[in-house]
């Protein structure tokens, strides 16, 4: 392999470097087109599907279709977007998209594809495609597996519709690229022309997603279905899960190939693309030249990405993209949220027993390098997308709430557990939830007021805003007494007994003094007792009051039936 | 996976046991003033401050000390509860209780737990209940809400009667050394034919 990369400069802290090299621009020599590369320790093909990280909450999903670098050391990939359900909400009309569905970006018009920095590649993407399009090889089950996202329609930005059939190109693409990745034919030799190549992570499998959905007799579309606990202050780091998992790969459909693979998928990268190569090759000339000044100007990513060419059928970024649907969303059904959530959680699903299995993508929450949480609790409460839930079982975990939060509210939040103290009372749990848009957030508070949400042991949820404290001041603290001026000779004596950490000896006055706050700390213990206790009987005394049919509510789920 | 769930779980049920909740603590307390306190009980592992995200703001601060054993945190704990134990400041002491799970803020989860939650319609009939029981939350979270109002407002008073005996003392103390150093004790002493040396004690009086 090593002779294939005869440029491997260690550019910087990313550990960037080309891997194998196509050639040169057939217009624009001074551009060089290549086949992989590699960043913070991951090889990168083209026709890999990688997440951006972009500023949305989201990552955006992509397929790299062009890999080059300018005149200019500027390394930048042409990228073919997939839309997630949420950027598309209002077109999705009846179809209800699954929570891990995202759509290939097709059609003309702006937000198929445009030109991004490589910088702002976040991670490998693991993307299956389910069409059963006769071009598309049938995925494995492994593939589902290991699946972090699939599609099988794909939505037109010119006619703004959700489609299942698929053209012969995409953005100039062969739509063969996008498809799976044909084993049978990539086991023949380099003919092979289906490449389409997935990031692969561990996930959990299909079929317990199907569960999870059903369960929740979700009839709606799943437009809670931002992914926001993961994508919460996610960063433009690499996840390092990726690599770690690559030893479950289970078929070569997969594309994180252990070394041995590399040459063979590199020839066939080579020479399948070969002939829409130079077809591609045209397109990007022409938009270079424009492309170059900006280039010339290195400023930041988000800059350059506004200067994009417009020819390359995108519009800027997928910021823009996003920005494009998101704009319509807001201003054409303000209230699809609301209004979608509302059937969502109609009748329909009233007393149904929600089993609360784990968010399937959870594992990913970790894959990002995120704010501090005490910075984005700041910034929630600023945008209004934080709100606490009371009455949580105080056993439970941050992540259990969260699954508690998506599989009742179809919301992904990113929830906190209020950690226990001496005082707090032992019956009740409370947690702090960032939700992804403050609409969601007054959305849930609302749910939670007009309805019941209620646990498996009678707890009715409460959702409300409460303001946070702010701990930048410094608290003030009763009980810590200083001796000012007085016995001028021991002060500095004094000061280091303060600061010193001991136990008190009893023929102190010190010790008296302390006694008397233990006597208070005794006091207070009893009347938080007191209190709790009284507390849990009256809550004991209305949860006897629930009918409680059965078992946890099993009763209750038939009755509805 | 299942397993290693189990592993996570048992592991940190262990670190809890090990664990030493403190509370009344000064906000001035750091975590190497811990370290340093509790040092001579036992090898610290680690301190986590529990943040204080909604109670009032000069709620005293509560700490999780990790130490390397459980019998050590036994100790702090025993030694705690029998001395007042003061940490950064006089003359309030801290308290060490030992820890609970839901105090830690990230822990794992119970390996097989399965949650069940159910949405009422308003026309279920336990519904009413449930409206009910919503109240009761936040009857009872004004309830806490008070209480602790009320004990930070006794502990603010303590802290203030103390201030005063304090300085009534330190006035006592002052007085006795003015007269110490402007040779009155002296005189007097003279004058009612009474000892002063230190060494005499109770042998003043003869």
């Amino acid at each position: 392999m090593s002779h294939l990369r005869e440029k491997s400069p260690e550019e910087n802290n990313l550990g960037f470097k080309w891997g194998i090299e196509k050639g040169p621009g057939v217009k624009n020599r001074n551009i060089m087109f290549y086949e992989s590369f590699f960043l913070k320790g991951e090889e990168y093909f083209v026709y890999d599907c990688v997440f951006f990280y972009l500023g949305q909450p989201e990552a955006s999903i992509g397929k790299l279709v062009k890999l080059f670098e300018g005149p200019n050391h500027v390394k930048k990939v042409k990228v073919d977007w997939f839309m997630r359900p949420s950027e598309i909400r209002n077109y999705l009309g009846d179809y209800e998209p699954r929570w891990n569905e995202i759509f290939l970006a097709s059609g003309q018009g702006r937000g198929v594809s445009n030109i991004n920095l490589l910088e702002s590649i976040g991670g490998k993407c693991n993307v299956v495609c389910t069409s059963n399009d006769n071009r598309n090889p049938q995925a494995s089950s492994e593939d589902f597996r290991c699946a972090e996202y699939f599609f099988c329609r794909r939505f037109d930005v010119g006619e703004l519709a959700i489609l299942d059939n698929f053209p012969d190109m995409v953005d100039g693409v062969k739509v063969e690229h996008f498809f799976n990745k044909n084993k049978e034919q990539k086991q023949l030799g380099p003919t092979n022309l289906k490449s389409n190549v997935e990031g692969k992570t561990q996930r959990p499998s299909l079929s317990f997603k199907l569960k999870a959905t059903k369960s929740n007799g979700n009839t709606a579309i799943d437009d809670g279905f931002d992914r926001r606990v993961s994508a919460l202050g996610k960063d433009s780091k690499v996840a390092p899960v990726s690599t770690g998992k690559q030893l479950h790969l289970p078929s070569e459909n997969i594309p994180l190939r252990p070394k041995t693979y590399i040459s063979n998928s590199g020839t066939q990268h080579g020479v399948s693309s070969q002939s829409q190569a130079q077809a591609e090759i045209d397109k990007v000339e022409v938009k270079f030249p424009r492309d170059s000044p900006t280039n010339a100007a290195e400023g930041t990513p988000y800059k350059k990405r506004k200067l994009d060419s417009p020819t390359s059928a995108a519009e800027g970024t997928p910021y823009k993209k996003r920005k494009l649907f998101l704009e319509e969303r807001t201003s054409s059904k303000v209230h699809s949220l609301d209004g979608q959530l509302g059937q969502d959680t109609g009748s329909n699903i009233d007393n149904q027993l929600i089993q609360v299995s784990r968010i399937p993508n959870d594992d990913r929450r970790n894959w990002f390098k995120k704010l501090p949480w005490e910075q984005r609790l700041e910034r929630a409460q600023e945008a209004g997308t934080l709100i606490s839930l009371e009455n949580v079982d105080p056993s439970f975990t941050s992540e259990e709430v969260e699954d508690l939060v998506w599989h009742a509210l179809k919301e992904k939040v990113e929830a906190k557990m209020i950690a226990q103290t001496a005082f707090s009372c032992p019956c009740y749990g409370k947690a702090l939830l960032i939700f992804k848009s403050k609409e969601a957030a007054n959305s849930a508070i609302s749910q939670l007021m007009k309805r019941c949400l209620m646990l498996e042991d009678g707890r009715p949820l409460i959702a409300r805003r409460e303001p946070l404290r702010t701990p930048a001041k410094a608290a003030g603290f009763a009980g810590h007494l200083t001796i000012d001026k007085v016995l001028q000779r021991q002060t500095e004596e004094m000061k280091k007994a303060k600061s010193t950490s001991h136990a008190s000896q009893p023929n102190t006055i010190e010790f008296d003094m302390g006694m008397e706050w233990r006597i208070l700390q005794v006091k207070s213990d009893m009347s938080w007792k007191a209190l709790h206790e009284r507390q849990a009987k009256e809550i004991q005394a209305l949860r006897n009051q629930l009918k409680m049919r059965g078992l946890p509510f099993g009763g209750v789920q038939k009755a509805a039936e | 996976m299942g397993s290693a769930e189990q592993d996570e779980y048992a592991a940190f049920n262990e670190k809890v046991r090990r664990t030493v909740f403190l509370d009344n603590l000064s906000p001035l307390v750091t975590e190497s003033v811990v370290r340093t306190a509790l040092d001579q009980y036992g090898t610290v592992k680690s301190v986590e401050f529990i943040p204080n995200y909604l109670e009032p703001r000069n709620m005293p601060r509560c700490a999780l000390v990790e130490m390397e054993k459980q019998k050590q945190a036994e100790v702090v704990i025993s030694t705690l509860s029998e001395l007042p134990f003061m940490m950064s400041g006089m003359p309030r002491p801290v308290r060490a209780c030992a820890a609970v799970p839901e105090m830690f803020g990230d822990r794992p989860r119970k390996p097989g737990r399965q949650l069940h939650v159910h949405w009422l319609a308003p026309s279920d009939p336990n519904a009413e209940v449930a409206n009910k029981l919503k109240k009761l939350v936040k009857k009872h979270a004004t309830e806490t809400a008070v209480m602790l109002k009320h004990q930070l407002e006794k502990e603010e008073k303590l802290a203030k009667q103390q201030g005063e005996t304090l300085k009534a003392n330190c006035k006592k103390y002052e007085m006795i050394d003015t007269l110490m150093a402007d040779g009155t004790v002296r005189r007097l002493a003279r004058r009612y034919n009474l000892r002063i040396s230190d060494d005499s004690g109770p042998s003043t009086f003869h």
